[in-house]
């Protein structure tokens, strides 16, 4: 019986695509693959007036608060494995505290303000919005299913502006909290970070002076770790 | 001749009749008159032992000027701010039990107190706490380094409130403290309850006497005179906690060590607002009162009940109440007990001791 695979994102899922789609002609056959377009700044900003995430098979609309298991919607617990690449834990929203707080910070109190950003997104002006996708499917996944989660590029634009320290801080507790969760979360290649900065190399960028999304070579590389655990 | 005595034209409150045995305790009407007005432009800093928390939520959520010079960074979660010290007083220097323990503060402002790492270093499984506060960060920190400089950001932030401020209120707590006996610096909480360890030849109990507490106010007094020099005269609130000792260390019954502190404090308190510019506010008797046999204390006799904040506060704001439509007086209903109850957890390192202390 064919395994079923759900990769979930927005952008960086359709820029992930052509890896993805190469993987299932050269290895992956035997798996059934299908998409759910899950973020995005149009659904971000209707996350912001309240609602909350819900998501249809088809992707791209997002719906009002009701059980994800109704009629038209996906179910998590039919998946063997859920990819949820990009769009779930950001730093960016972070960049502007990091500037605001102007106080001395302790490791201790770097991680309750980083572990909080990643469900509870700050806006400014104390808006902030729910991210709880990962949350939502590791809910529904059931028990065969297994969650992955593919980080977004570390976009030059974001990282730069953040102290390198603080940056290998976030994703050291984005993992120790995925991780927590006991889903399994994939790390940024080396290959792709910029050793001095940080941030993702510049000529993975899928086209000049896009500093968040990634060419197909990026995501071969990205994908490399996910597509060996798929079995 | 008719008799005349001088007790028969006084007022119903100064008789223990018709003002306590009589009087309901939820309700105390009389028990405080304020001596000046709080006005809404007025910047005000809190400051003492763990009761006076309540305080400041009270009069933040009832718009009151509460400074705040070291908030909570964005990001962090309301619910962990009291854990890191955050949004309970108006710095983060986390209870000040003793007023010796605010004098120091406010000699190491001025300079006149200048410390060595060691005298307010301590250390607990390679992490580094601030004995002046050491519950503001739950785990330490991970140099000495790093605590310095965060001692050296807070101390900064305090000169700025302390010069700023315009109404102290100020929590009398406890006259029992841990001292050094080389340097004669006194410590919130014992060496070896959060962090340190206790050598005793090193550190030795103090139970301060009414004029020790008493000398040592009039020196913060004087500091902060000199601190704000060409700013208006500072007013004080000074309230005493009416939360009894979880221990003692002196030699008596917890009871009589209890009710020793109270009232070297609340005499203290008495004395220091016989003048116009400190007025003396008795959530003390209010909570205390005989008359509430107990009620406003939870099952442990010792914690005080959201409920008999709510009592103490409704009195203050009964006579301080701000001039513009905002300012609310909290109403006395279970629903807002509840919730105070369950979302605000107090601060307050004394309870540490009960998981030290005797079972």
């Amino acid at each position: 019986m064919m395994k079923k695979i759900l990769f979930c994102g927005g952008s960086h899922l359709a820029h992930a695509k052509v890896a993805i789609d190469q993987w299932r002609l050269n290895e992956g056959k035997e798996f059934n693959t299908q998409y759910l377009i899950t973020a995005g700044v149009q659904i971000r900003n209707w996350l912001c007036s309240g609602k909350q995430f819900s998501y249809t098979i088809e992707g791209g609309v997002s719906l009002p608060n009701i059980n994800l298991n109704s009629q038209n919607y996906f179910f998590p617990e039919e998946y063997d494995y859920i990819v949820i690449i990009g769009n779930y834990y950001l730093p960016r929203r972070l960049i502007d505290f990091v500037k605001l707080w102007n106080m001395p910070m302790t490791d201790a109190v770097e991680k309750e303000i980083i572990t909080n950003s990643f469900f509870d997104v700050p806006l400014g002006g104390g808006k902030s919005f729910k991210n709880n996708l990962v949350d939502i499917i590791n809910q529904h996944k059931g028990g065969q299913s297994q969650l992955l989660l593919v980080p977004d590029p570390r976009m030059t634009s974001v990282i730069e502006r953040l102290p390198i320290d603080f940056i290998e801080k976030y994703y050291n507790y984005l993992q120790e909290y995925i991780e927590n969760k006991n889903l399994k979360f994939i790390g940024h290649d080396p290959n792709t970070v910029d050793p001095i900065n940080g941030s993702t190399l510049t000529h993975f960028s899928r086209e000049e002076g896009d500093s968040i999304h990634m060419n197909d070579e990026y995501w071969k590389l990205q994908m490399k770790p996910v597509f060996s655990y798929l079995k | 001749m008719s008799i005349n005595s001088p007790y028969s034209s006084l007022p119903s409150v100064n008789f223990w009749r018709t003002g306590v045995t009589e009087s309901s305790p939820f309700d105390l009407n009389g028990i405080y008159v304020k001596k000046w007005n709080i006005k809404a432009s007025d910047k005000i800093a809190t400051a003492g032992s763990c009761f006076a928390q309540h305080i400041a939520r009270y009069m933040r959520k009832n718009k009151y000027n509460v400074m705040d010079v070291e908030p909570a960074p964005e990001g962090l979660p309301p619910e962990k701010h009291n854990s890191f010290g955050y949004s309970m007083y108006s710095a983060r220097y986390g209870n000040v039990y003793t007023v010796r323990q605010l004098l120091q503060l406010l000699k190491e402002i001025n300079g006149e107190l200048v410390l060595k790492p060691e005298d307010y270093i301590w250390e607990k499984n390679g992490r580094f706490y601030d004995a002046f506060r050491p519950n503001v960060e739950p785990h330490g920190f991970s140099t000495q380094e790093e605590l310095i400089v965060h001692r050296k950001f807070h101390l900064k932030k305090v000169s700025k409130l302390f010069k700023m401020m315009d109404v102290f209120i100020f929590t009398l707590g406890l006259t029992e403290t841990w001292e050094c006996e080389d340097t004669g610096l006194v410590y919130p909480t014992a060496p070896g309850t959060i962090a340190g360890s206790f050598e005793d030849d090193k550190y030795s109990f103090k139970n301060f006497t009414y004029n020790e507490v008493y000398k040592d106010f009039r020196q913060v007094q004087k500091i902060l005179n000199e601190l704000r020099v060409g700013r208006k005269k500072l007013r004080y609130l000074l309230t005493v906690s009416p939360v009894p000792l979880t221990a003692t260390c002196s030699d008596r019954h917890i009871l009589q060590a209890s009710t020793y502190s109270k009232s070297v404090l609340r005499a203290v308190a008495g004395d220091l607002s016989k003048v116009k510019n400190i007025d003396y506010f008795p959530s003390y008797e209010i909570i205390t009162n005989v008359a509430s046999h107990g009620v406003f204390y939870e099952n442990n006799l010792r914690t005080v009940r959201a409920g008999g904040v709510d009592c103490v506060m409704k009195v203050f704001f009964s006579q301080h109440r701000l001039e513009y439509s905002n300012a609310t007086v909290p109403e006395l209903n279970q629903s807002s007990a509840d919730e105070v109850d369950e979302s605000e957890d107090v601060q307050c390192e004394e309870a540490l001791l009960e998981a030290f202390g005797k079972k």
